[in-house]
């Protein structure tokens, strides 16, 4: 049975009111009559039996690659480097694509008598994982095999023994990836692609670069020149990527790429009303909004957070490719687009958006006011092909708490940020050039995350970045229902309800503004044309 | 002559400590020691004391913490009762009718003493001699009984003391001369190094004062200052700092700043250079732990009495002093010494005041002052002073020759 397409549809008098994600819970929205919400698409069926689609894709290799089995040999070194915790959203059920698919490559290697096998989580500037957590994502199997003999790692782009500097494209860019990878014959990497932003050269040139490295894509200018980061074929962010991913090759270092998608099936049985249009509640998803609305607003937020951040996906592996990096990811790209691009005609004047609890660099985390930033200026505003859904000079209405809570082991240079520098503008040029530096290479932030389990020291720079094509594109930003200070200090304009948020949006965009309301998560890519 | 006049009563003085720790800074005027009085001139002491009537004269944050009770009672042996206070003046000369500030220090000269060490080298600061001579005890004008103070229509400053202001010098800037001549003093006793880090806590009158003076004199890449009101960080930024924070930021800024780690709640390194111009047992345990092993920590300004732990004054080996007053300061020229070290420059000696003098006329320290009332109306003087923070004033003062009674309020909005 096939799923039923993501659609636009027109509000008017019958329309139910709107289901909004408000950080940890939800909130029903009456929006006004004309305008328009973006529905995703159902779920795309499953792959009936992932584990033997990826021995086919194993033995199937796209591009110019042998299968796998060609390229293993008794001797050789091998390096398995695998996505992250920020992959996928929210963790899925076990068992993780990344166990099946490691498994499967490790039997291989095995078969083939290769002994030299090492693991890396392709953290880039990400904090490391817990025990906990890479349990979740390889399996105790893998695990045990590996992390007592120390060959389960976790990339550390500060390590300046682990490094291998390649040299610069012809762009000028520097290449520095790990040494271990850099010296290995062979580099499997194992991807899950979420959004069409993921995968591709992104996985070996940003997952295992240093900051040296990183810095010549992770920037204002490119993050504005890449409209969107959805889209391939015009994200100077992928540009970069791809010549870095290019030169890496041209050194001989040999990748074989294993990417897989997912199917938007997010949410478990009990939270079903959240992937479900809202005049096809049933009973039971009334309930269970209601109950649940109930016990949220009774409950601490602190364990309102840790029940949402103990959700696990059941979203399911609709593909699996392997081989030649470029050749797979442009397959991969087709099933991401498949699942989630819907059409969408023209902008409006007004975006809304309800922020969800989770992004990549909060799981098991809070959502700090950075993030929240992020998250719907860098990530649901770029979700779109083609145009923005917004026009420009228009206005983004989030909801979202946005309270003024960071997690000191996770982000402690997130603090600083939000003290020391958003304190002072929230201008992404003077931000990279009067201050990423310093924290860049503040050696503080650098051990922690080398040793603990923080994200690094530019990181909350980056998240900044993230969000520069929209504040350049925006004519104003509204958080509705956060924490004023907190929004005031993302340089934000903060509002009680919706309604008034569309209020102080007409100071912008004038009287009968149009309004698109994009209903995500689950995920869609909205092709605006 | 009108004055304000305090007495020596334990229980007034008990009463107002009860009421400032209950109700706040300021609030117990009424029942403190506190008096407005009709008394005669003080007598004469000799040729060289000259009268003098004020034009303003400040109630400086040590005023206010002994008539909250909250000073030292170690210090009354350097007090003679009944005494006027006043020590920040701006006056008139009543022989010359000119301008002057008044450097109100009570040492070996203006006692008709001869000069003992500190003094003969221009250190009055440092005089061992203050409780002895022609007057009676007291630190400087202000403490003592027999040169009434500035909080009366007239008083008695000796010749030495008395030091002209230029005619375009606003009255404004003069009765910041002798709170700035604290901070120069304090802040030219140990320079920060040219490229330091210098934190200031407390961004009151003595706060911004040292951070015009760190400014004015030292060459640091950093200074941090710590404010709690908006007034006051806007002042802040005006006179020169380079990184406003509000005080429960100051740890994180320090340690970006100079790239520190954090072991518990210490940093690995810390500022060159801390000033505590709050002087609470809690600011100066939050200055121990931000400033770096072997920096410098100065007490600026009178501290309260309390408890500190000095457990890592101790271990990270902090060179902690206060800075008392004035007298006479080493100051580099900015031209290098001939066969000296790079870097080494020569220095000039000068006086505090006059340093003082030259600096506020030069940055308009008068913008400090908030407001201004008639001795009559000690009362809501000392409890605007007393809340100055929070009701966006630095420097109250008193006009003891008017009786308007607010004669300047300009600065409740900011």
């Amino acid at each position: 049975m096939s799923s039923r397409p993501g659609f636009v549809m027109e509000v008017d008098r019958s329309t139910p009111p709107t289901l909004f994600w408000h950080g940890e819970g939800w909130k029903l929205e009456k929006l006004p009559n004309g305008s328009r919400i973006i529905y995703p698409k159902e779920p795309m069926e499953a792959l009936r039996d992932p584990d033997q689609a990826i021995q086919d894709a194993l033995d199937n290799p796209l591009g110019e690659s042998e299968p796998l089995d060609a390229l293993l040999r008794p001797g050789m070194k091998l390096t398995i480097a695998f996505d992250d915790i920020s992959l996928p959203l929210p963790p899925m059920q076990k068992p993780d694509i990344r166990q099946r698919v490691i498994e499967a490559v490790l039997t291989r290697a095995a078969n083939a008598g290769v002994d030299d096998v090492v693991l890396i989580a392709a953290l880039a500037l990400h904090r490391r994982m817990s025990e906990a957590e890479l349990r979740h994502a390889l399996g105790n199997r893998v695990y045990d095999s590996f992390a007592p003999h120390g060959l389960l790692k976790q990339h550390d782009a500060e390590d300046p023994d682990g490094l291998t500097y390649l040299g610069t494209t012809d762009k000028g860019e520097e290449v520095e990836i790990s040494k271990r990878a850099c010296e290995s014959d062979l580099i499997v990497y194992v991807n899950i692609n979420l959004v069409a932003m993921d995968g591709g050269h992104k996985s070996v040139a940003t997952g295992l670069a240093s900051y040296r490295s990183l810095r010549h894509h992770h920037n204002v200018a490119t993050m504005r020149a890449s409209k969107s980061f959805m889209d391939q074929h015009h994200s100077e962010l992928h540009s970069a990527n791809w010549r870095m991913g290019r030169y890496i090759k041209q050194q001989g270092i040999k990748i074989f790429q294993i990417e897989t998608t997912l199917n938007t099936n997010t949410f478990p049985s009990q939270f079903r009303f959240l992937q479900k249009r809202e005049w096809e509640w049933d009973i039971r998803d009334r309930a269970t909004f209601i109950a649940t609305s109930k016990v949220m607003g009774k409950t601490p937020p602190k364990i309102n957070r840790s029940v949402f951040q103990s959700i696990l996906s059941p979203h399911a592996m609709s593909s699996v490719q392997a081989g030649e990096v470029e050749a797979v990811h442009e397959r991969t790209t087709e099933h991401v687009y498949a699942q989630q691009l819907v059409p969408v005609s023209g902008q409006s004047d007004i975006l809304t958006l309800g922020l969800p609890y989770i992004s990549p660099y909060n799981v098991n985390s809070v959502l700090n006011p950075i993030l929240v930033a992020c998250l719907g200026l860098g990530y649901f505003f770029n979700l779109y092909r083609g145009k923005p859904l917004v026009r420009q000079g228009g206005v983004l209405i989030l909801s979202h708490p946005t309270t003024w809570e960071f997690n000191p082991v996770h982000h402690p240079s997130y603090i600083d940020f939000f003290d020391q520098v958003l304190s002072e503008t929230t201008d992404p040029e003077i931000i990279q050039s009067k201050y990423e530096e310093s924290f860049a290479r503040d050696p503080w932030y650098i051990h922690l995350y080398r040793t603990g389990n923080a994200y690094h020291g530019v990181h909350p720079f980056y998240m900044w970045y993230w969000c520069a094509h929209a504040l350049e594109h925006l004519g104003k930003v509204i958080i509705v229902g956060g924490d004023p200070k907190a929004v005031s200090r993302l340089g934000f304009s903060p509002a009680t309800t919706l309604m008034d948020a569309l209020e102080m949006a007409k100071d912008v965009v004038g009287p009968n503004p149009s309004l698109t309301h994009f209903h995500v998560p689950p995920l869609a890519i909205a092709d605006v044309s | 002559m009108k004055a304000l006049q305090i007495e020596k009563s334990l229980l007034r003085f008990g009463a107002a400590s009860l009421i400032a720790r209950t109700k706040g800074s300021g609030k117990g005027a009424s029942i403190g020691p506190l008096r407005y009085v009709d008394i005669p001139m003080p007598k004469e002491i000799n040729d060289n004391w000259i009268e003098i009537k004020p034009i303003l004269s400040g109630i400086c944050g040590s005023d206010l913490s002994m008539l909250d009770g909250k000073s030292s009672r170690e210090l009354e042996s350097f007090v003679s009762f009944p005494f006027i206070p006043g020590h920040e003046v701006v006056g008139i000369r009543a022989d010359t009718k000119k301008r002057i500030v008044i450097e109100p220090l009570l040492g070996c000269i203006s006692r008709g003493l001869s000069p003992c060490g500190s003094c003969l080298s221009g250190h009055h600061d440092r005089c061992a001699n203050l409780a002895f001579g022609d007057v009676d005890a007291g630190l400087q004008i202000g403490f003592c009984k027999d040169t009434s103070g500035g909080w009366a229509e007239s008083f008695f400053a000796h010749i030495t003391q008395i030091h002209e202001i230029p005619d375009s010098m606003d009255d404004s800037d003069a009765l910041l001369v002798e709170p700035a001549a604290c901070a120069i003093h304090a802040v030219l006793q140990d320079l920060p190094e040219p490229g330091s880090t210098v934190v200031i806590l407390g961004a009151g009158t003595l706060g911004l004062l040292t951070l015009a003076a760190v400014a004015e004199f030292g060459k640091p890449k950093h200074i941090v200052v710590a404010a709690k009101y908006n007034h006051q960080k806007q002042l802040a930024r005006e006179l020169g700092a380079t990184h406003v924070v509000d005080s429960d930021k100051v740890q994180a800024m320090v340690r970006s700043l100079t790239k520190s780690r954090l072991v518990g709640d210490t940093l690995s390194n810390g500022a060159d250079t801390t000033y505590d111009c709050v002087g609470s047992s809690a600011t100066i345990e939050s200055s121990i732990m931000i400033t770096k092993p072997r920096g410098t920590l100065v007490l600026v300004g009178m501290p309260t009495k309390g408890k500190i732990d000095l457990t890592f004054l101790w271990q990270r080996q902090i060179q902690m002093h206060g800075a008392y007053t004035y007298g006479t300061e080493q100051v580099s020229t900015g031209d290098e010494v001939p066969g000296a070290a790079n870097g080494d420059a020569s220095h000039s000696t000068s006086e505090t005041f006059k340093l003082a003098i030259d600096m506020s006329h030069k940055v308009g320290l008068g913008r400090l002052h908030s407001a201004t009332y008639s001795l009559e109306h000690y009362e809501d003087a000392l409890l605007h002073a007393g809340q100055a923070g929070s009701r966006g004033a630095i420097k109250i003062a008193f006009a003891p020759n008017k009786n308007k009674k607010i004669l300047r309020e300009e600065t409740e909005t900011l």
